[in-house]
């Protein structure tokens, strides 16, 4: 016999092209943006800087593309799911048959986190691998570990607008709205709401240690928020 | 802790713990206290306290009345504005069947039935039920009517050894031939299983066969708790073709009597007892003839103070 748990979210998340949208999308924008304005060459078309900062433009741009297609995909495929499916019962149904609330809200992170996750991954390194770029094998374990908390971040935005806000179009439109603001308007580095929100690029810095704690700690109050307002939460059977 | 210092331990504590403890002895299938639940400033469930130690509960209301909120409330799908509310839950053994279950509507009644037998293991006895159903496999969820819905829904209480079944409307959008089939299919099922039941209905016959006791609410108030086990007839209910001549039956005997004019005609409702068969006998020997006989228990009188 199978977890209901995981038929639930199966049964609610994953049941059409979401694991392909959510994987393969964002690889496929960054990479295509990649390839089509790529910033590492310059003006007259030859590649300047040196090596690192190549690495770190091309990362960055497929980063940047990749994961604004991503938070789009989560948009649609966490938030405004989330919303309706409290209140047009298909989640009720599967409570009404004792599937516990926080496993079903864990469960569903982690899956959407790792099919980002594993697409965003590929798509960095078939970045690297088609310009040549070169990572040491410890930047490119940073930049995974630091990638992955950014990526659980937006999940757990996604999930927890999908939570406060009762309505599915308002809840998708917040979340992207959040999204582009962070994406077009933070650009200084050195500032801390960067250096949360966008815990990845920091994946060369020296201290990349700070990111990671502040970001993990983010995580780790939004989840327990979520999961507060999600147990007390009236639910449609 | 002994028997005895445990019912000391009870006499001696506040009334929650008191509660509490007497529940872990004997837990009711069903426990209310002050249960309130309001939405938009308007009491749906209002103040209800309860305690129910049958096997088989039956929810009677009209609509509105609340029945849905308290399934939902004994779930824990929504929460208390005040008291509590503690259902005899036994977790995976649970099968739960709302009035309108949004089942998956992309599978398949193949692909639905699958995904019972993973979830709760093998059909509990051998019995086709979906050709007894009379659904086809490839049928797309989706396009079923409601009433096949209803029973796409109804294969989950079949499959695996459910230990309560909780049913809203249960019979809702089925045709009278689907409704005897699956109230009988139903009733084994029971008997089977020894499953105990919480069921909410409109239909009194629903709450007969299945019930040892009922709850009636009206608008979230609880208006009766009524036992049908040991029900004997308080009042007997005929429409005969000559009501007159039938009263004037009636008038020689000792017997308490009245009657109700509703769309069906006049009815005579008269005082359960032999000497009322002695009226009409007597009347039927002059030539009358008795249109509808009903015995009117507890229950029946209560629904007809429901709806006066």
């Amino acid at each position: 016999m199978k977890s209901k748990t995981s038929i639930s979210v199966n049964q609610i998340f994953f049941k059409s092209i979401t694991h392909y949208a959510i994987t393969v999308i964002p690889l496929l924008a960054g990479v295509i943006a990649v390839f089509i304005n790529p910033t590492i060459f310059d003006i007259s078309g030859n590649i300047g800087s040196t090596v690192d900062d190549q690495n770190r433009l091309l990362i960055e741009d497929f980063l940047s593309i990749s994961k604004l297609v991503l938070a789009l995909m989560m948009s649609f495929f966490i938030s405004y799911r989330w919303v309706s499916m409290e209140k047009d019962g298909s989640y009720g149904f599967w409570l009404a048959l004792r599937v516990k609330r926080e496993k079903f809200v864990l469960r569903t992170f982690f899956m959407f986190f790792v099919d980002a996750f594993f697409g965003i991954i590929a798509g960095v390194v078939i970045v690297l691998i088609s310009f040549g770029g070169i990572l040491s094998m410890t930047k490119f374990l940073i930049l995974m570990v630091l990638l992955g908390i950014n990526i659980a971040l937006i999940t757990i935005v996604a999930i927890f607008i999908g939570e406060i806000i009762q309505d599915p179009e308002i809840s998708t439109i917040v979340f992207l709205g959040i999204f582009s603001l962070n994406y077009f308007f933070d650009n200084s580095q050195s500032s801390i709401f960067h250096k949360i929100t966008k815990t990845d690029l920091h994946y060369a810095d020296s201290n990349f240690i700070v990111p990671m704690i502040l970001s993990i700690a983010l995580i780790v109050v939004i989840s327990l928020i979520t999961l507060v307002v999600h147990n007390r939460k009236g639910i449609e059977i | 802790m002994r028997e005895n210092d445990l019912f000391s331990f009870i006499s001696n504590n506040n009334t929650y713990h008191r509660i509490r403890l007497v529940m872990l002895i004997e837990r009711p299938l069903l426990f209310a206290k002050n249960l309130t639940k309001v939405f938009n400033e308007f009491p749906v469930i209002n103040d209800l306290n309860l305690e129910i130690h049958s096997d088989s509960l039956g929810l009677l209301g009209p609509n509105g009345s609340g029945k849905t909120t308290l399934i939902k409330l004994m779930l824990g799908l929504i929460q208390p504005t005040e008291g509590e509310i503690v259902l005899d839950d036994p977790g995976d053994d649970l099968r739960v069947i709302s009035d309108q279950p949004r089942l998956p509507e992309h599978l398949t009644i193949d692909e639905w039935i699958e995904l019972i037998e993973d979830i709760y293991g093998p059909a509990t006895r051998n019995v086709d039920i979906q050709s007894d159903f009379g659904l086809e496999g490839d049928w797309k969820i989706k396009a079923l009517s409601a009433g096949q819905k209803r029973k796409a829904a109804l294969l989950l209480a079949f499959y695996g050894q459910p230990k309560l079944i909780i049913l809203d409307e249960p019979t809702n959008f089925l045709d009278i031939v689907s409704r005897e089939y699956i109230l009988k299919l139903l009733k084994d099922h029971l008997k089977y299983t020894k499953s105990k039941l919480i069921i909410a209905t409109h239909r009194i016959e629903e709450i007969r066969v299945f019930c040892n006791d009922v709850i009636m609410l009206k608008e979230g108030e609880l208006l009766k708790s009524v036992s049908l086990e040991d029900q004997n007839p308080q009042m007997y209910s005929f429409t005969v073709d000559n009501p007159k001549k039938f009263v004037a039956e009636l008038e020689s005997t000792n017997l308490f009597y009245f009657t109700e004019s509703t769309y069906l005609g006049e009815i005579v409702k008269v005082e359960a007892s032999d000497a009322a068969f002695t009226a009409v006998s007597r009347f039927m020997l002059e030539g009358g003839s008795v249109q509808t006989f009903q015995a009117i228990d507890e229950l029946q009188r209560s629904i007809e103070e429901l709806l006066h």
